[in-house]
């Protein structure tokens, strides 16, 4: 399968829902990829399984700050000296690209990435969805290596992090080099050759977040495809209403708390945690979503999804729950993932056990 | 005693500074029992208890999302209040939402530790006898001892949380404060009052011996049925102790009393030539009024022929109206009202004394509407030194009862103000003269129509024998002037111009009621 420059409308789509409320904004970056898809032609998009097993396969991503990128593009040479540089500090060639991160800009980096590069695409991503941290992949879970990961900015500069104690400290010496490097670059990290990545990664997130973009597409021009979108997605709505209130955490956290009211018993509220995405939905104190769930907050008129970041009191939204991709239920994932990662302490019936009974 | 509900644990000291998040409704929810919950232990919670939730030691970043699943959870095991313990930070409208909802009330508190709260309300909720009795024997302890009001109300108000005064039937608040109540707008006719709304919980007793004029009253923001038994109890103990502090004011006060008379009675008969004895001036010192510098007298005397009040109570309502207006000197009953004077360093100017009318007049408005007797007012002129404060209190007398013959109640005037008919209307009021005047005037006495004769006479007179001006003066038609002047031309047998109309107008002015006819 190829992907070209008519696909990228419904991709960015898909990976903005798929990004939970968090992910970045994906239009600028959508703009650069159809430029570049234009330009280049269009990315081969593989299974990781049609490599030979032992070829070396590098996830791209962009790390740090989304909306500083937007104010810094990359130029593509970036992208191009991260692949390279990681290529150099293992001997080996890098074969193939695979997405990091198939929620938000990031999905769309990664074909980017593949054009510039030149290299095939790997239908597959570590996350299935947007997480902040880069020891939230199934990777990690995997046992596999963050490190050696290449940081490249636009300036030119390389940062190679060679090897860290774990995947948590290679995500701590990666946020403590983004000051230096600008506030973003291009990570190539995580190498692995492609057997594993056929057994680690979330395989057919592309074609999903494309599938599931030209979707949503399709419902925002008319209401009556929502229910195919939820139906072939297993879609569920939480909740519809209006944004009563948001609280925003005192710097330097992120987030807040969103209350929503519903839209036909004013009584009824649903209180969804934020943090850099959409992490916690509790239905007048029941919970009905949350992380790895990918809990989506679509204004109710047009269905555009509303990022954690612009969600603001008194618009209309409808909030679904897309299922968590199913690596992330396993037991050794889990703990990445779940609540308690982000700081959320949950009732233990809550984590798990049946709550029907409390309705 | 009676159960004990959310209310009353609202205004119990275990959770002073609490914030009530939200679930206002179920403030009437009577409790049984209470519970330190904690994540896993839910399950042990007893209907009708109130969950104690310790946030302080959670983990994590955010800790009120849980707060909203142990709501729910403590709604499901009849629970009936929710005790929040440590920093909540801003709960959002999702807490509150579904507080109110659940009827569930939840209350922040921040400081205590969770145990020592779960467990002082597990008592209370258990044994509400045994816990408030305890509380009402150290106050009563306490009160056995104390000596003065502030002491007696701050012993109340400890033990009920609440703000306490003592207040008088009128509303005037004597001692104390309340939180929120204007006392004025209360009903204090009634026996004990227990008056209970959302905002606020109010008790009140009248103070034994005080004739219903006196009360104790403690006003709480919260307060259930529990909270009204203790402070029936206590207010009933209470205001023993302030009838007895009342006894010993009244005791100083009558002492107190006795010495300014003797002290006033002793600067009437000083003698300017000599100074003044240091006898005097000791006891002026001990009594603290000042008898060096400018004074400027005060009298306030009752209206017309009315009667002096037969309560008690004037005096110490003049008093509460002298002290609103800081008027608050030394005050001698005198037999036809109350004297006193204003002690200032320098000569009082024109605009002072204009200032110091309008004070009487104020004082004496707020004593008017105590139902009193009404009182009019007179100041005299500034005079300096000892010798010079009989004078001055004297004028202030003639001033006052000048205005209290012509003048309507609440009238105030200065001496310097008395025109020659106020002057001589003390003349007018004389027995012997009103007994001459209804001699002269007995024909129009006589006449049907005497009292608008007598009216139309008295404004003719007054204002210079101007029909156009009596007209006006009196609203009716210049024609009718002329007409009844003809008449009572005709009466007295010979025009008015020919009679001593000095005289006639004295008689008028002495048979009429007092009127504003008379002219500038």
């Amino acid at each position: 399968m190829k992907i070209d420059s008519d696909d990228v409308a419904d991709l960015a789509a898909g990976a903005t829902l798929l990004g939970s409320g968090g992910g970045g904004d994906t239009a600028t970056v959508a703009l650069m990829l159809q430029h570049t898809l234009t330009r280049l032609g269009p990315v081969h998009l593989i299974e990781a399984m049609e490599l030979f097993p032992r070829a070396m396969v590098a996830p791209i991503a962009a790390t740090g700050s989304i909306t500083l990128l937007s104010e810094r593009l990359p130029a593509g040479h970036e992208f191009q000296h991260a692949v390279t540089t990681l290529g150099q500090t293992l001997g080996t060639p890098v074969s193939a690209l695979m997405g990091f991160e198939v929620g938000g800009a990031n999905a769309l980096f990664a074909v980017a990435a593949a054009a510039w590069t030149g290299l095939p695409l790997i239908d597959a991503d570590g996350m299935g969805r947007a997480f902040p941290r880069i020891d939230q992949v199934t990777f990690n879970a995997a046992g596999l290596s963050a490190t050696p990961a290449v940081l490249a900015d636009p300036l030119g500069n390389h940062m190679v992090i060679a090897q860290s104690r774990d995947n948590g400290d290679a995500e701590r010496m990666l946020r403590a080099a983004m000051p230096s490097l600008g506030g973003w670059a291009a990570t190539a990290i995580y190498p692995m050759q492609a057997a594993q990545a056929a057994r680690h990664a979330i395989t057919g997130s592309i074609r999903g977040a494309l599938a599931l973009g030209r979707l949503l597409r399709a419902a925002q021009r008319h209401r009556s495809e929502r229910a195919a979108m939820q139906a072939e997605f297993d879609a569920e709505l939480l909740f519809s209403g209006g944004i009563l209130q948001v609280l925003r955490h005192a710097r330097p956290r992120t987030g807040g708390t969103v209350t929503i009211e519903h839209r036909r018993d004013s009584r009824r509220t649903l209180r969804v945690e934020v943090g850099e995405e959409y992490r916690l939905a509790i239905d007048d104190g029941r919970v009905v979503a949350a992380v790895p769930d990918i809990i989506c907050v679509l204004d109710a008129l047009t269905w555009q999804p509303i990022s954690a970041e612009h969600i603001a009191p008194g618009r209309e939204v409808d909030v679904l729950k897309l299922p968590a991709p199913v690596h992330w239920t396993l037991p050794q994932a889990r703990d990445l993932v779940s609540p308690p990662a982000f700081g959320l302490t949950l009732l233990d019936e809550d984590l798990g056990g049946p709550i029907a009974w409390l309705r | 005693m009676a159960a004990v509900t959310v209310r009353d644990l609202l205004n119990d000291a275990v959770l002073t500074g609490h914030r009530l998040i939200g679930g206002a409704d179920g403030l009437t929810h009577v409790i049984r029992d209470a519970a330190l919950v904690s994540t896993d232990e839910l399950n042990r919670l007893p209907s009708g208890a109130v969950a104690v939730m310790d946030i302080s030691t959670t983990r994590g970043l955010s800790r009120q999302h849980l707060v909203e699943q142990v709501l729910l959870r403590v709604h499901h095991r009849g629970g009936r209040m929710l005790i929040v313990v440590g920093n909540l930070e801003d709960p959002p409208q999702s807490i509150i939402r579904l507080a109110d909802r659940l009827n569930l009330p939840v209350v922040a508190v921040q400081g205590p530790s969770p145990a020592a709260v779960a467990a002082h309300v597990m008592a209370v909720a258990q044994q509400p006898e045994l816990a408030y009795a305890r509380v009402l024997g150290i106050a009563a302890r306490k009160l056995t001892t104390a000596d003065s009001i502030d002491r007696i109300l701050s012993i109340v108000g400890g033990v009920l949380h609440a703000s306490v005064a003592l207040v008088a039937a009128d509303g005037a608040v004597i001692a104390g404060g309340l939180l929120h109540l204007r006392p004025e707008t209360i009903d204090w006719s009634s026996g004990a009052i227990i008056d209970s709304v959302p905002s606020h919980v109010l008790a009140a007793l009248p103070i034994h011996g005080a004739d219903g004029q006196m009360w104790l009253a403690c006003e709480a923001a919260h307060g259930g049925p529990a909270w009204q038994d203790t402070a029936r109890t206590l207010l009933q103990v209470a205001t023993l102790a302030v009838a007895a502090w009342l006894a010993r004011q009244r005791l100083a006060a009558e002492r107190d009393r006795t010495r300014l008379h003797g002290m006033f009675t002793e600067l009437l008969q000083l003698d300017p030539r000599q100074g003044v004895p240091e006898p005097l001036a000791a006891q002026a010192a001990t009594l603290g009024v000042a008898l060096d510098g400018w004074h400027v007298g005060l009298h306030l005397t009752w209206h017309r022929d009315s009667l002096p009040d037969s309560n008690g109570q004037a005096t110490a309502t003049l008093t509460r109206a002298l002290a609103t207006e800081e008027l608050d000197t030394a005050l001698i009953t005198r037999a036809d009202g109350w004297s006193l004077w204003k002690t200032s360093a320098t000569r009082s100017t024109s605009a002072d004394i204009d200032h110091l009318v309008d004070q009487l007049r104020r004082c004496i408005c707020y004593y008017n509407a105590a139902g009193h007797t009404p009182l009019v007012g007179g100041v005299g002129q500034p005079a300096a030194g000892p010798s010079a404060i009989p004078e001055t209190v004297h004028q202030a007398q003639r001033a006052a009862r000048a205005i209290a013959t012509t003048g309507q109640p609440g009238a105030v005037s200065f001496v310097g103000d008395l025109g020659a008919h106020h002057l001589l209307a003390q003349v007018y009021g004389e027995p012997a003269f009103r007994a001459y005047a209804q001699q002269l005037l007995a024909p129009v006495l006589k006449a049907p129509d005497s009292a608008a004769l007598l009216l139309t006479l008295t404004a003719y007179l007054g204002n210079s024998c101007s029909p156009t001006q009596t007209a006006k003066a009196i609203c009716v038609h210049r024609n009718t002037v002329a007409e009844r002047i003809a008449r009572i031309e005709h009466l007295l047998t010979t025009p008015l111009k020919k009679t001593d109309q000095l005289a006639l107008q004295l008689a008028c002015r002495s048979l009429s009621p007092a009127t504003d006819v008379a002219g500038p």
